[in-house]
């Protein structure tokens, strides 16, 4: 039996797969600032060979430092073959990734990337466009706009950013061929520009592509479904936050210790209390394992871990204080 | 001393096995001994399950014995002896008979009087879903308690793949492990079973009561192979549908399969993949598996034959030939620690997680008296 179980496994229909991409060695040919802690790279072949072609949603994996991956999209035209190019935004808490990008990736510097890979690949009808990019959000989209625009598909790009210093890539967006097609909202801006679902989101006859953070996509997904946009037209990528410590912040009291500390957006509880002397063990840094898991005296916890079971989670015994927040504006912890 | 002697089912029986005070097996539960298939009539199979031997053999009324696989005189195994008519078992050793429920019912030698201590523990075992279970606690057996594996009964035999054994040299919950993080698709089993793109799917974790299910869609992803060999034309990429579900203690049970991008599940096709696991010893695990298809959109019966067989195929090599050796090399790496070791958690171990935290309270649960 094991030689016909070999054959199958050489069946070169189900091998393609088997062996995940080549890395591929690129060098930092052009880094320029895009926006307010955005940063565009431009890589190419060292030897100055094409590269692997790519479709428009396309991202890479990039190896900021050796065991230190990030993912991120590809937003040059697909068409183009000399070179991938990049927006990084710095996370104020970052753990090393954007902020090893930003600090690191200097002109002329080789790095390591894998072969493109693409989960959000434009649906290949005809159907109109429509492109909603919050903040960085735009990268994706940004090659997406360059393949609609070259096989003639209709769209229209929506970027919103918080201001116009923040918002990547306008300049080059209002000199390309398709800047008929380009609306930018700025959260700070007139309310005539302001982003409105009811104008963007009107007609459902096309395809929805949405990138962004979180909250950003929830609230676009969610105007789409409620004006009658079929799921299946409605495409999304996410990007995740390095370090899942957005909220607001809060006052943590570590009874045993008597010490009280802040926890500011960005910052973990388990960070702050091991800062100011307090010993938490950790592990998994996640929510995962438990390992840091404390009684709650007093407060409400935010809980973003995944040990604890609903239940316990809304019992608000226990927090996990690697990952978890505060829904009060205080919390008593056990330690 | 002058009372007369208690006849012998008034006796305790002091040879039958107490649960061990070491291990760390739930024993009021339903164990997978074997398939049904692997029984024949007037054979007798030995299995080693929680430590213990034990030989099983169909009964004369269709019934299935299992007792302790160790003649209670010198040792010898039962399994090794004959199986006579009215279901008694000789040993090979020295000729004492056992009855179908552990009685001692013979012994040919001095004045033929048979102590108590003579008895064997027996177990209850029903058979259901083509497999046999068998209960080794000392509370009383619920056959209702058994985890439904009913997709083996209700479809063609043409849409099952037949029974599959492995035996695996590591503690069954690293298996659970293995099988509750469907994340090592992407690695061990590249192209088979998972491939680049389902490593990023995004994993959600549901706990129902004791049940922990661990799902993994991915959307318009490249479909790993053993899909694609069952799917019909246009399913080269599609919505990947991936729900493991955890029964206590050892029962797992993957619903996998694809669609096309952006259609409901309904629409596509897959298979029930079933994973039974039983406790050898603490190191040891008796692996047993199947797939049940649902949604058959291949047609043909001579077709979706050679499918079935290519699905058993793949899955066995996935197991053996990838799964297997990896698992058994991390046993053998904790074994060899000095001191116990603690894994650094990751993301997708979510599901493991939650499924230890189930089994240490129904541990702890099981060892309290009733």
């Amino acid at each position: 039996m094991s030689i016909e179980v070999n054959a199958q496994v050489n069946d070169p229909a189900i091998d393609s797969e088997a062996r995940p991409g080549a890395p591929l060695d690129v060098r930092i040919a052009r880094r320029e600032d895009a926006a307010t802690d955005i940063v565009a790279l431009e890589l190419v072949a060292p030897d100055g060979r094409e590269l692997p072609p790519f479709e428009a949603g396309a991202h890479v994996d990039v190896v900021v430092e050796p065991g230190l991956m990030r993912q991120y999209s590809l937003c040059n035209d697909p068409r183009e073959r000399h070179r991938y190019r990049l927006g990084v935004l710095r996370d104020p808490a970052s753990r090393g990734g954007s902020e090893g990008v930003h600090r690191h990736f200097t002109e002329g510097r080789l790095i390591r990337i894998g072969q493109p890979r693409n989960n959000f690949p434009l649906a290949d009808d005809d159907r109109p466009a429509v492109l909603v990019a919050g903040g960085i959000g735009i990268t994706p989209l940004l090659a997406m706009a360059h393949a609609l625009h070259a096989r003639g598909t209709p769209f229209v790009l929506h970027c919103c950013a918080r201001s116009a210093e923040r918002a990547a890539f306008t300049h080059e967006l209002a000199a390309s061929a398709f800047a008929a097609s380009v609306r930018v909202h700025l959260d700070d801006g007139a309310p005539a520009q302001r982003f409105s679902l009811d104008e963007a989101l009107a007609d459902t006859r096309g395809h929805l592509y949405v990138c962004g953070p979180e909250g950003f996509i929830e609230f676009v997904t969610q105007g789409a479904a409620a004006r009658g946009w079929p799921g299946e037209r409605v495409h999304v990528e996410h990007f995740k936050a390095e370090v899942p410590q957005v909220g607001t912040a809060f006052t943590v009291v570590a009874a045993r210790s008597g010490v009280t500390v802040d926890v500011p957006e960005g910052r973990s509880v388990a960070q702050a209390l091991i800062q100011a002397g307090v010993d938490i063990p950790l592990s998994c840094e996640q929510g995962i394992c438990g390992t840091c898991l404390v009684p709650v005296l007093e407060g409400t916890p935010e809980h973003r871990d995944e040990y604890q079971t609903d239940e316990e989670k809304a019992a608000n015994t226990h927090m996990t204080p690697c990952c978890s927040r505060a829904r009060s504006a205080r919390l008593v912890l056990d330690v | 001393m002058s009372q007369a002697a208690p006849t012998l089912t008034e006796k305790p029986l002091v040879r039958a096995a107490a649960a061990s005070t070491t291990d760390r097996f739930i024993r009021n539960t339903w164990y997978v001994a074997m398939w049904s298939a692997d029984l024949a009539p007037g054979k007798m199979v030995s299995r080693t399950i929680l430590n213990e031997p034990i030989v099983f053999f169909r009964k004369e009324d269709g019934g299935i014995a299992a007792m302790t696989d160790r003649c209670s005189h010198r040792f010898a195994p039962l399994s090794m002896g004959k199986l006579m008519a009215g279901d008694r078992v000789q040993c090979i050793y020295h000729g004492l008979e056992f009855g179908a429920d552990g009685q001692c019912v013979k012994n040919p030698h001095g004045n033929c009087t048979i102590p108590a201590a003579a008895h064997l523990r027996s177990y209850t075992v029903v058979e259901r879903h083509t497999l046999l279970w068998i209960w080794m606690g000392d509370k009383a057996p619920d056959p209702a308690k058994i985890p439904d594996y009913s997709c083996l009964d209700d479809r063609p035999a043409m849409h099952i793949t037949k029974p599959g054994y492995l035996t695996v040299d590591a503690g069954y919950e690293l298996v659970v492990d293995n099988l509750l993080d469907l994340s090592h698709t992407s690695y061990v089993h590249a192209g088979i079973l998972g491939n680049a793109d389902t490593v990023e799917a995004d994993i959600k974790v549901e706990q129902k009561g004791d049940v922990v299910a661990v799902s993994r869609p991915s959307k318009n992803a490249d479909t790993p192979g053993i899909l694609k060999m069952m799917s019909p034309p246009g399913f080269e990429r599609g919505d990947q549908w991936s729900t493991i579900s955890w029964y206590a203690p050892c029962y797992m049970i993957l619903e996998f399969g694809v669609s096309k991008p952006g259609e409901p599940k309904e629409k596509g096709t897959g298979y029930f993949a079933l994973h039974l696991l039983t406790p050898e010893t603490e190191r040891t695990t008796h692996y047993h598996y199947s797939a049940a298809r649902w949604n058959v959109l291949t047609e043909g019966d001579e077709k979706n034959s050679a499918i079935r067989d290519k699905i058993f195929e793949m899955r066995t090599f996935a197991f053996a030939e990838q799964d297997v050796p990896v698992i058994e090399a991390q046993q053998r790496l904790m074994d060899q620690a000095r001191t116990p070791l603690s894994p650094v958690l990751l993301a997708i171990d979510a599901g493991p997680t939650r499924y230890r935290r189930v089994l240490d309270r129904l541990l702890s649960e099981d060892m309290k008296p009733e």
